[in-house]
């Protein structure tokens, strides 16, 4: 359903230089959609740069596909540079980041409702028919949750993708960080997710702040989710691998070094072949 | 409840237009505080939001102090919150910010002005350049009527203080200078992925504000008269016109 890219990394302003190369280490790069939302200038230019040696994917923080503000601004304005980088694959998140046009830059959680459930689906539809292809849905992590959800998260985000066909970018950090911080089963979420649907993952780092872990992008990945990564990378193994990292940003290299972890968890491709 | 009502009041209390006891009730109620809960996203949207004004206004934190800078930021996302999806458009109304801050300090709002310049000319639209080439190609009874006019990422800042003396000193980690009140004129532009910007001489700024007056450029044999009190207005306009085409800052 989506392209196998390999093992990718998030692209940040201090590696562009590096990126741009075609042996730079690295399969892929996801880009931030939203910083290259501007006129024109250097975010384009780079990333058109990358798009010449690597397959890129378009990664939104501000699609607010659970809110309520209307999404034709944004649409206006993700088609177009859809159309002019053509990324392997367009992701945001399972969130709502607007609410009365005050963009909060923040993913904030979903009511896990049958009413959102029905709205997401219909504002999921309405963002792939602007695009005329499917995009993928991450999960957040989550501090916090709704009384009066009527679904776990994980049997929500399952059925968005189902209802709303639509592709699924999971998380294993956020799985890692919102069961931490709710109680959940790391591997019943994990089970919950249609495998098929499940085009990449995401693996970060994380800090503790009192009883909640948090995602902050700040440090390696621990041995705890890389174990959770084992696991999704057998359970997912179509499903391409993605580093973030934002915060105490290491060096190019120290990140390469770090994704090849990923590489070794994936499982041996079947070709067929016989001994 | 419906979801329109569930959003507006966990919003509100996000953004302290509520206080987070209104929003705490939403939430389910588990082994964790459900305030300490609604603080995490709190903290998260001041934190991002203010870490890319960090990096957008350095200088004019360097200036005022994390201890006066922190507080700014709060005020001025209650009083501009963002509403575009990129966060590098979260600082665009710091300088008008502070031109209705009281006690007004032009100083401050000069900085401002001058580092979100420079993050507009990053990001603004490509455009081809002049060259010293295609100008040299030119029939000499073309050249009066040679039009120049500005790339997009080149602007012209018209500040009332020495703001860009005061950012260069910081930046060299000398003890800026205390902000004297003084008509200057900066240009702000884009070399490839450089972002830089110079105080301009009193002609050349006359010569660069009748180009940029004009959406289609102005004639250079206009653009000359600039130079008029010069002891050789000639070699002045050449000497400025190759300035201007080594910088890349004129439109093709």
């Amino acid at each position: 359903m989506f392209p196998q890219l390999g093992a990718g990394l998030g692209l940040r302003a201090p590696h562009f230089s590096r990126a741009i190369a075609a042996d730079c280490g690295v399969d892929w790069f996801e880009a931030i959609t939203e910083n290259a939302m501007v006129a024109g200038g250097n975010p384009r230019r780079v990333l058109r740069a990358v798009r010449e040696h690597h397959p890129l994917v378009l990664h939104g923080v501000s699609l607010s596909i659970a809110g309520l503000d209307p999404l034709d601004d944004y649409l206006a304005r993700l088609a177009p540079l859809v159309r002019e980088l053509e990324p392997a694959m367009v992701s945001d998140h399972l969130c709502w980041t607007s609410h009365g046009g005050h963009n909060t830059h923040d993913l904030l959680p979903v009511p896990y409702t049958q009413e959102a459930l029905a709205h997401v689906v219909t504002r999921v539809a309405r963002v792939q028919d602007a695009l005329g292809r499917r995009i993928l849905l991450e999960n957040p992590s989550t501090y916090a949750v709704f009384a009066d959800g009527e679904l776990a998260e994980h049997e929500f985000l399952a059925e968005v993708a189902r209802r709303a066909d639509c592709g699924i970018l999971l998380d294993v950090n956020n799985v890692y960080v919102s069961c931490a911080n709710h109680g959940w089963d790391a591997h019943t979420y994990l089970e919950a997710m249609p495998v098929e649907r499940v085009g990449y993952l995401h693996i970060a780092g994380h800090s503790s702040d009192g009883p909640l872990l948090i995602d902050t992008h700040d440090h390696a990945v621990c041995d705890e989710v890389w174990a959770l990564h084992a696991l999704a990378s057998q359970r997912f193994p179509h499903a391409s691998t993605l580093l973030e990292r934002d915060d105490n940003l290491p060096d190019f290299d120290e990140l390469v070094a770090e994704l090849a972890r990923a590489t070794g968890d994936r499982p041996a491709p079947n070709d067929g072949a016989r001994s | 409840m419906k979801l329109a009502e569930q959003l507006a009041r966990f919003h509100a209390a996000m953004v302290g237009s509520a206080p987070i006891s209104d929003a705490a009730p939403l939430l389910r109620e588990d082994g964790v505080d459900r305030e300490t809960r609604l603080r995490v996203y709190v903290h998260a949207y001041l934190s991002r939001i203010g870490g890319v004004l960090e990096e957008h206004y350095p200088k004019l934190r360097a200036l005022l102090g994390d201890a006066a800078f922190r507080p700014l930021v709060r005020d001025y996302l209650r009083a501009h919150p963002p509403s575009d999806p990129s966060l590098r458009e979260a600082g665009a109304f710091m300088p008008r910010f502070l031109f209705h801050t009281t006690p007004r300090n032009y100083l401050h709002i000069d900085l401002a002005h001058l580092e979100r310049a420079r993050v507009e000319a990053f990001d603004g639209p490509d455009a081809d350049v002049l060259t010293k080439e295609t100008v040299a190609a030119l029939p000499p009874d073309e050249f009066p009527a040679l039009r120049l006019a500005l790339v997009p990422t080149a602007k012209l800042l018209l500040l009332s203080t020495d703001a860009a003396d005061v950012w260069d000193a910081i930046e060299d980690g000398r003890v800026p200078p205390d902000g004297i009140d003084v008509r200057r004129v900066v240009l702000v532009w884009r070399r490839a992925t450089t972002v830089l910007h110079r105080t301009l001489e009193a002609d050349e700024a006359s010569a660069l504000l009748q180009t940029s007056s004009y959406s289609h450029g102005y004639e250079f044999a206009g653009v000359c008269k600039a130079f008029a009190m010069e002891p050789d207005p000639a070699a002045r306009a050449i000497e400025l016109l190759l300035r201007w085409l080594d910088a890349g800052i004129l439109r093709a």
